[in-house]
């Protein structure tokens, strides 16, 4: 075994072929060699993939306890990232909604010529299911006072009852103890507005001798602290009895009572009444369209005291009145 | 030196490249990798003498020169060398523990050395000097970590 003459031929002999082997694999390509070469990587390729099922889930355990440290502080930081990408999304929509109806409050409220105080609904004051109010974000530090309009884009939405420094309780128009004082679209019959339920309100006309019809429109008539022209609802169904002098009609509200968020309370009115240019143009009614608009001799705030039929819608103004 | 002995070694040296290549190779560890087959090499030289010692480095470096896109024969020159060389050991392997380990170290070290020094005089663009002088002692690092476990192995056999 220690034959040092045999063993150092043997080396030299190796070495030898090594030599070879090296030369000649160096000076040519391919040839006899590199199919030597690939014969026997495609038969080690397949032992290897065999060794290397079993082995591979050794490795990657091997390799996930050193990358486990490092992957989770990875995962921590990108669900820190999502997280606050989530919110900051979530915001931006929430911005571009409130813009959005902002910029439709605005609208209205140019179109209105209204003087508005944007405000958000912050409670629902839903107690028992018998009162319809909600507590608003703007008060009197912004010139809010008790019995003023509460409008969103859509119409109206209630009065303002109490005032706070920086919030207000505004009783909704389908409130049973709201009345408001309405007038028909293109005419002057007068009448109130009274909250029956959500979604329905219900009105009464002042004069017996004027009709009211299912379709009708209805907009306020104003008053010394209400703004004039703002846009209530629809008829629906008139309620005579089959008398055919219907005094009483119910009317479908335009404003959501139940999704309101952004509102705006109307603290100054325009110089003249707006008439009824806040309700959207009708798609066919040609004739009764044009002398709606046009200049009407509609009661201003100064003849409002002494119209027929204003005691019942002074209760809610007969509050506002003193408080001035 | 019986049969056995010669196929038991063969087999381990073939297993030892077999695992080098499939698990070995693909794990990511600081400062570079051990090398399975200058380990087992190094120990069977140790353990059967210098004649066994290069025609086992001869043949498996052949073999891993088959399965490399190197230049043929590089690896059967040098493992042919380390394998002599830690054979020449041989006769002082009774002597104290240290010399198996010492020889795997040196083997490791010298493997690369000569392996890197193969190629550059042939011109291979892979070889990097620095880079070289950190593998080999890594290597020889982890030689020292697994050369306890194999040897007795080896030696039982």
């Amino acid at each position: 075994m220690r034959d040092t003459r045999r063993s150092r031929l043997l080396l030299v002999v190796l070495v030898a072929a090594a030599f070879l082997l090296i030369t000649l694999d160096y000076r040519s390509d391919g040839g006899i060699l590199s199919g030597l070469r690939s014969g026997v990587s495609s038969v080690a390729g397949r032992v290897e993939r065999g060794v290397s099922t079993i082995t591979s889930p050794i490795s990657n355990a091997l390799s996930s306890i050193e990358d486990a440290g490092r992957d989770r502080r990875r995962a921590e930081q990108l669900s820190q990232q999502l997280a606050d990408a989530n919110q900051q999304l979530a915001q931006l929509r929430d911005a571009r909604r409130q813009a959005a109806a902002l910029s439709r409050l605005r609208l209205v409220a140019d179109k209105g010529g209204y003087t508005i105080v944007p405000a958000r609904i912050m409670a629902t004051d839903d107690q028992l299911g018998l009162e319809w109010t909600v507590t608003v974000d703007a008060g009197s530090d912004t010139g809010v006072r008790p019995g003023m309009l509460v409008i969103n884009s859509d119409g109206l939405v209630g009065s303002t009852v109490r005032v706070g420094a920086t919030t207000s309780v505004v009783r909704l128009a389908c409130d049973p103890t709201s009345h408001i004082g309405a007038r028909l679209e293109g005419s002057e019959a007068l009448g109130k507005v009274d909250g029956e339920r959500p979604g329905e309100l219900l009105f009464t006309l002042y004069d017996a001798g004027q009709r009211v019809e299912p379709g009708d429109r209805l907009v306020t008539f104003g008053s010394a602290d209400y703004a004039a022209g703002v846009p209530i609802g629809t008829v629906t169904r008139l309620r005579d009895g089959g008398s055919g002098l219907a005094r009483l009609a119910e009317v479908r509200p335009f404003v959501s009572f139940g999704s309101v968020d952004l509102v705006s309370i109307v603290v100054a009115k325009p110089a003249t009444n707006p008439g009824d240019r806040l309700l959207t143009p009708r798609p066919v009614a040609p004739p009764t369209s044009p002398p709606a608009p046009a200049p009407q001799p509609l009661p201003t705030q100064q003849t409002l005291p002494g119209q027929p039929g204003q005691p019942t819608e002074a209760a809610p103004a007969a509050k506002a009145v003193p408080s001035r | 030196m019986r049969a056995f002995a010669v196929v038991i070694s063969g087999m381990l040296l073939v297993l030892a490249l077999l695992l080098q290549l499939t698990l070995v190779g693909q794990l990511d560890l600081p400062l570079g990798r051990p090398d399975l087959v200058v380990i087992t090499l190094a120990c069977v030289a140790v353990l059967q003498g210098p004649m066994w010692g290069a025609s086992f480095g001869f043949g498996i470096g052949l073999l891993a020169d088959l399965l490399s896109d190197h230049t043929l024969g590089r690896l059967a020159l040098v493992l042919c060398l380390v394998g002599y060389a830690a054979g020449m050991l041989s006769r002082d392997v009774d002597r104290s523990v240290l010399v198996p380990l010492a020889t795997a170290a040196a083997a490791c070290g010298a493997a690369v050395g000569m392996f890197a020094l193969c190629g550059a005089l042939m011109g291979d663009p892979r070889v990097a000097p620095d880079d070289v002088a950190g593998r080999a002692v890594s290597m020889a690092l982890y030689s020292l970590v697994l050369t306890p476990l194999l040897f007795p192995v080896i030696a039982a056999l």
